[in-house]
């Protein structure tokens, strides 16, 4: 099943993300999970964190204006949210 | 490798236990899938186990707070170490693909401050018999064997 093109996991991550970067203490517990040199994805990460706070910092259903205004710099949602990256259970 | 452990009502009973201890503040929970189906198991007091074990628990919320209980539960945590079993965060869109009107028919329990909502184990099964891989096709067995399509 998709959701706006993207997988269910990876929607999720969107998802639960924008929900969850409204409070303060666990948005920063999210980037220093992200950004933590142990995290496989961290350096990649850091190359994309603008882009992936801007779409987490959006508010649920805007996906569509969302989408347009990053084609325009020939990203999409789809691509950013891509760059999310996961949170591993051992070290969050 | 994730653990795989989930197979009785009662581990998922003891979660949303758990869950809605820790909540400050009302939160909505919409328990899907396997472990949804284990739960109306123990729901009806039947003691059945899944006949195959489950690694995850599929949940859609749209609380703060019961999503930051989703992420003490991922694979790889101390929760998945000690329960056998991770939570799957689902996005809510995932409820489009129960049949129409499942939440007419849908179970609605309040554990503390949780609003719990679990689809009839007939709209949980839909989906898995749409996909209809081995797995899903035991499920169905199991649900019917028991008697929560009754």
């Amino acid at each position: 099943m998709f959701v706006n093109g993207m997988q269910l996991e990876e929607y999720a991550k969107l998802e639960y993300g924008r929900l969850l970067w409204r409070v303060p203490a666990f948005r920063e517990r999210l980037l220093r999970h992200w950004l933590d040199p142990r995290h496989p994805h961290a350096e990649r990460f850091a190359e994309h964190e603008s882009d992936v706070r801007y779409i987490l910092e959006s508010p649920k259903g805007s996906d569509q204006e969302l989408d347009a205004a990053l084609r325009k710099r020939d990203l999409s949602l789809r691509v950013v949210v891509k760059e999310i990256p996961s949170v591993f259970g051992s070290y969050f | 490798m994730p653990r795989c452990e989930l197979k009785s009502g009662k581990q998922v009973a003891d979660w949303l236990a758990e869950v809605g201890s820790q909540l400050k503040d009302p939160g909505n929970m919409t328990l899907i899938g396997s472990a949804a189906l284990l739960w109306h198991a123990q729901d009806r007091g039947l003691s059945a186990e899944l006949p195959e074990a489950s690694m995850d628990v599929d949940s859609v919320t749209d609380s703060e707070e019961v999503a930051m209980q989703f992420y003490e539960a991922l694979i790889g945590s101390e929760f998945e170490r000690t329960h056998g079993w991770h939570v799957n965060m689902m996005p809510e869109s995932v409820l489009q693909d129960l049949p129409a009107g499942w939440k007419e028919r849908a179970t609605q329990k309040q554990i503390e401050k949780l609003n719990l909502m679990v689809p009839a184990p007939a709209d949980l099964l839909a989906p898995k018999l749409k996909r209809n891989e081995p797995r899903d096709r035991a499920h169905a067995d199991w649900a019917r064997r028991i008697g929560l399509l009754g």
